[in-house]
């Protein structure tokens, strides 16, 4: 999972950087593969999600009339939710750590 | 004598208290005086007035009273016309028609004022302030009677005596005109005798002063439209004017009232000129999460409506409402020396009746001074000593103000009976200490809560002390609450935060000596990696015995 949203937010990164221009075609095949693996890791949301903005980006060069509002709509719905999960995320990896530490004391004794 | 009709009315109805309304106590009394000393005046009708003489002035008194003249320069109701109406109240005594008895008003001028014009001259923060103070009990004091309704403001220190016609009243601020306390003071009246309620004035109240719903539609789409163009372009083909189209779309939002807009996108330039100067800290997700919360931000302000504007729109600067009386107790201080270039000391306070967190900020733009200067120690709300040395002290704080970030207010309205230094195990209920590390992960250590949502004070079954982190020049403390879980106490070395690792050394140095010693630490909690941390405020090693 903490892979998972690492490349999402890496892909996204990636979008920012390059731009709708350069990087949006080449983003969305990638977009349409990660959501294949968040819709079986059982993020659903993330994958529509991921799946909307990879079909709008695809769109997007065959377009006369570009209008990028719902695009980054759907980009920045998308960076919130990252962001969602991963502070969700971080505070089961605290608890996960505290349960490691149990059974390691349980071991010990 | 004969009088007019209108004014014999007017005459008797006007008991003292109206005289003193219509002028003062000082000028009332010494109209009296003269009127003793002197020779018998002489009065004549004239129409619906009464000339009276009274040795070198003329004085013509009228109905309603506080219309009457004088021959004298002065511009308010003079000594003169208080004696020529008393003289003549004199005259039209039990014996002549109807007599001076002052029948007890109902006020009905007052009654029907309308509260949207009342509302409309003190603004929507100076009613909501009044709304908030009439509810807690600490509202104007009122004493209506005869012919008068005295309204005292404690918290702006003036008395208002309020008559009909009401453009008669006077206020303590020597106001000849309807200043904002007589408004102030007879909307206070209002809502006592239920003339008006909270609510409708609530929504007699304009959203924001001065902020035009088109002009906030205009400055969102704007904001959408150039973000979304940034992005379809990429950072990296940007030029680095860019930063500057940032900076003047964060001016438009200052100018349309959003101030929340205003800072998302200060915080989005911060970035883009991390960005173009190439600097090491520059991350992309952080670039992107701004990004986002200005667009998000921009498209919610866009479709909100009036009552969700307000909310979204935030405020420029902190607001101090008055909460009444606060029994708090100080806990703990710390030194800061924020980048944003104040520095101070910030005072973190428990109420023990609410069971809550306050704090205190006396900082200070350090950015004008060369080297380090020491600054006195703050003295507030006429305690008899330093907020430094009231430490561990419990005091009650009457009149008190805070913002929405649980901020105290400095100001000399309210006043503070230190009750004396406390331990703080009879101050804080045992309720209140963490002992179990997964509650204190699930309700204070949320990512991007204020500060003060994340302080807690944590009581761990035992303490390990760590060897200090050369590398990253990090003191550490690991802490273990009774189910094995752990909680890291983390401070960085630097120059401000030297007491503070020389007192955990100390406690280390104590703890290998006696690892049994038992602590509780008072801090605010935050994530970091996979592991729960806490930055210390205060250390109590001996929490029931402190003192």
């Amino acid at each position: 999972m903490t892979e998972l949203l690492k490349e999402i937010g890496q892909i996204l990164g990636d979008l920012l950087r390059s731009g709708l221009d350069t990087g949006g075609p080449s983003a969305a095949e990638k977009l349409r593969a990660l959501s294949g693996r968040c819709e079986a890791a059982g993020l659903h949301t993330g994958a529509a999600l991921l799946d909307e903005l990879a079909g709008k980006l695809a769109a997007r060069p065959h377009a006369l009339q570009k209008d990028d509002l719902p695009l980054t709509d759907t980009l920045c719905r998308l960076v919130r939710y990252e962001e969602l999960c991963r502070q969700k995320l971080q505070e089961e990896s605290v608890v996960a750590r505290w349960q490691c530490l149990a059974e390691e004391q349980e071991q010990d004794t | 004598m004969t009088i007019p009709g209108p004014l014999a009315a007017a005459l008797a109805a006007a008991d003292e208290d109206y005289l003193i309304g219509l002028c003062n106590k000082g000028t009332v009394n010494r109209a009296k005086k003269d009127l003793a000393a002197l020779a018998q005046p002489e009065a004549t009708a004239e129409g619906d007035e009464m000339v009276v003489r009274l040795g070198d002035v003329v004085c013509r008194i009228r109905a309603p009273l506080g219309e009457s003249g004088c021959s004298c320069p002065s511009s308010g109701i003079c000594r003169h016309r208080i004696a020529a109406i008393l003289w003549l109240r004199q005259q039209t005594g039990p014996d002549e028609g109807g007599g001076p008895t002052a029948a007890s008003s109902d006020f009905a001028q007052l009654r029907v004022f309308p509260a949207e014009k009342l509302v409309r001259q003190l603004g929507a923060k100076r009613v909501a302030d009044l709304l908030v103070r009439q509810a807690s009990g600490e509202g104007a004091a009122i004493f209506a009677g005869g012919s008068t309704i005295v309204v005292e403001l404690p918290w702006r220190a003036v008395t208002v005596r309020l008559l009909e016609p009401l453009e008669h009243s006077s206020c303590s601020c020597h106001s000849q005109s309807f200043c904002v306390h007589k408004a102030e003071a007879l909307l206070a009246w209002q809502l006592q005798t239920g003339v008006t309620d909270p609510a409708a004035l609530r929504a007699l109240c304009p959203p924001e002063d001065g902020r035009d719903p088109e002009a906030v539609r205009r400055v969102c789409r704007e904001v959408r439209q150039s973000l979304a163009a940034q992005l379809a372009t990429g950072l990296s083909r940007l030029p680095p004017e860019t930063r500057e189209t940032v900076e003047r779309l964060a001016a438009l939002a200052h100018t349309a009232g959003l101030p929340s807009l205003e800072r998302a996108l200060r915080a989005l330039h911060e970035e883009y000129t991390a960005c173009f100067a190439r600097s090491a800290a520059f991350r992309d997700s952080m670039c992107l999460a701004r990004f986002g919360r200005a667009f998000d931000l921009a498209g919610a302000l866009e479709v909100a409506d009036e009552e969700v504007l307000y909310t979204l729109a935030g405020s420029f600067r902190d607001e101090y409402r008055p909460v009444g009386r606060l029994e708090l107790y100080l806990l703990g201080l710390r030194a800061v020396a924020g980048r944003s270039g104040y520095e101070g000391t910030v005072y973190y306070f428990w109420e023990r009746e609410a069971h809550r967190f306050y704090t205190y900020a006396d900082l200070r733009p350090a950015y004008y001074e060369e080297g380090a200067r020491r600054r006195k120690d703050t003295v507030l709300w006429k305690l008899p000593c330093t907020l430094r040395q009231a430490w561990n002290c419990a005091l009650d704080l009457d009149g008190a103000r805070v913002n929405n970030d649980g901020g105290l207010s400095s100001t000399g309205q309210c006043s503070a009976v230190l009750l004396g230094r406390q331990p703080p195990v009879s101050m804080v209920p045992q309720s209140e200490i963490y002992t179990d590390f997964s509650r204190l992960l699930a309700e204070r250590s949320a990512p991007r809560a204020p500060e003060r949502k994340r302080l807690a004070l944590v009581r761990p079954a035992r303490c390990e002390p760590q060897e200090y982190d050369r590398v990253r020049q990090t003191f550490c403390l690991r802490l273990v609450d009774t189910a094995g879980r752990d909680l890291w106490v983390e401070v960085r070395y630097k120059e401000t935060e030297q007491a503070v690792v020389q007192a955990l050394e100390r406690f280390a140095g104590r703890l290998r000596r006696r690892p049994d010693t038992a602590a509780v630490f008072f801090g605010s909690v935050y994530r970091e990696g996979d592991r729960l941390k806490l930055y210390p405020i205060e250390l109590f090693d001996d929490w029931e015995a402190v003192v």
